[in-house]
């Protein structure tokens, strides 16, 4: 009996230990989903095997979201324990392809770029040598995400040589300024040619809108030292204003 | 004569809460065991959302069954038949109440590791080596600054939840014992009398908050604001205070019931 009951509290104790080695799915992607803050300085991140190195402030770099942009992950100090980590941790996307990572996304002043080491040579030279002299605009893409449908996130596409010519012409003329505008129309952004930077929606966006049958673009300018925003109204031939509306409408599918 | 008498109360409380407990921690590693697959598919999630209940309601029950045998065994061993047999032990009434309040309170500390343990099978692995690390980092920076001062707060709280855990425990024996002055429903009238108790309290306790009202409480701001830790010592020691008071009055009153007013079935 003694030897029963010895061998059946060993075989518990084997069952119990044997689970000690079992992994969990939950905390695995909870791990996943955790950086650390690699130095004192918070300039350089370790994340999923790869570093990432803070790039100079550029307000016209522009992220390609992944599908996972919507999950955020966590950077944190190196001890904190993964189940913590978005208590502690400072919330942060990661871009198409793992190539850069916007940390602080939910502060929008105060986000900061993040580069992967291996690309972050070509980042620095490009946010210092790019020119915004292209024209850009939106629509919604769906990313897949391991084989199903993922988040819908909206992606930028270049617009035609035509079209960019039609909104050149259109800004080298004089137009008239407003102090208001509907936001009723197509958006279009100020980009470079590999849509690697973007001029953000104070200083860079247009629109191509109606008003009483008459088609404009319109500008917005926003004095940062005034906090005023103005709207510069350029008008556009009928026919070349329909194209553009149409190219731009195209994109959403 | 007390030591044979919380032993034999100890083991009439293990008849029943031994199986209680044992199947609890069974459910627990059934569920850890279930959880082991990690599919996706609708069956396995109906089966894992199954025992995940199943686990609750073990784990409920427990809670209440250790409330529950508590009061029972007072009520059965004192006020029904079984009443004259206990009586004529050398044992003061006092020191019956003692040890009931002795072994009702070990066991509670005794459910409480075992919902802990049950916790520690179910999440056995990867998550429990996580969650320890996570309960130690916590601690770490819970008693990183003002060390002192939090080492005493944790102390000053553990007793307070022991002053609070006694004090109700000693209300049931004290509704309980009213309860036998009524000539019939016996159990009734103790369920009335701690209900209409239960009433009472929250009527006073309002009244008394809108009293607070009308004080002036600008000293005792002051106080608070350059005294921070002081208020929060004083805070949990009052509130220590009026629980070991109120347990006092508790027991007092079952004391008084058993000693002068006894009136067994």
């Amino acid at each position: 009996m003694k030897k029963f009951l010895k061998l059946s509290l060993a075989l518990l104790l084997c069952v119990v230990l044997a689970f000690s080695f079992c992994s969990c799915v939950d905390v695995d992607e909870l791990r996943n989903d955790q950086g650390f803050w690699a130095n004192k300085e918070r300039t350089v991140i370790s994340f999923r095997g790869a570093e990432y190195k803070l790039l100079p402030a550029c307000e016209e770099i522009y992220v390609v979201p992944s599908a996972e942009w919507y999950d955020p992950i966590y950077i944190t100090e190196k001890d904190v324990p993964v189940l913590l980590a978005d208590s502690r941790g400072m919330p942060a996307v990661i871009g198409k392809g793992a190539e850069l990572l916007v940390c602080g996304i939910w502060e929008s002043d105060t986000d900061k770029v993040y580069c992967r080491a291996d690309l972050y040579d070509r980042k620095v030279k490009a946010i210092e040598s790019f020119k915004l002299e292209h024209y850009c605009a939106w629509g919604p893409s769906y990313e897949e995400n391991n084989g199903k449908l993922g988040a819908l996130i909206n992606q930028y596409r270049l617009l035609s040589e035509q079209s960019s010519a039609v909104v050149s012409e259109a800004l080298a003329t004089e137009g008239v300024v407003r102090n208001n505008f509907s936001f009723d129309g197509y958006e279009i952004f100020l980009c470079d040619k590999n849509i690697e930077f973007i001029a953000d929606g104070y200083s860079g966006g247009m629109w191509v809108t109606v008003e009483n049958s008459t088609y404009y673009l319109v500008k917005r300018v926003y004095d940062r030292e005034k906090f005023d925003t103005t709207f510069t109204y350029y008008q556009l031939a009928p026919e070349k204003a329909v194209a553009l509306m149409m190219e731009i409408k195209a994109f959403e599918y | 004569m007390v030591k044979k008498l919380i032993k034999h109360e100890f083991t009439a409380f293990t008849r029943t809460m031994l199986p209680m407990e044992l199947i609890l921690l069974g459910v627990a590693l059934l569920n850890r065991i279930i959880h082991l697959f990690e599919s996706h598919d609708t069956s396995y999630a109906i089966i894992e959302w199954s025992s995940n209940a199943a686990y609750c309601i073990s784990l409920m029950v427990c809670g209440v069954m250790t409330v529950a045998v508590a009061i029972s065994r007072f009520y059965k061993n004192l006020f029904t038949s079984e009443g004259y047999l206990s009586f004529t032990l050398p044992v003061t009434p006092a020191q019956h109440i003692f040890a009931k309040l002795l072994v009702a309170c070990t066991y509670t500390v005794i459910t409480m590791v075992t919902v802990f343990i049950s916790i520690c099978i179910i999440s056995m692995g990867d998550y429990l080596v996580e969650l320890f690390k996570a309960a130690g980092y916590l601690i770490e920076e819970l008693f990183a600054h003002n060390t002192v001062h939090r080492i005493f707060f944790a102390i000053e709280v553990l007793i307070m939840c022991v002053a609070v855990g006694v004090s109700e425990i000693l209300k049931f024996y004290a509704c309980i014992s009213l309860g036998q002055r009524a000539k019939k429903n016996r159990i009734l009238a103790a369920f009335g009398i701690y209900f209409g108790y239960y009433f009472v309290c929250q009527i006073f306790g309002t009244v008394l908050l809108i009293g607070m009202t009308s004080f002036e409480w600008e000293g005792v701001v002051k106080f608070a604001v350059n005294n921070p830790n002081g208020i929060i010592h004083i805070v949990l020691l009052l509130i220590v205070a009026f629980y070991c008071a109120m347990s006092a009055l508790y027991f007092a009153v079952s004391r008084y019931i058993m000693q002068k007013r006894l009136n067994l079935e």
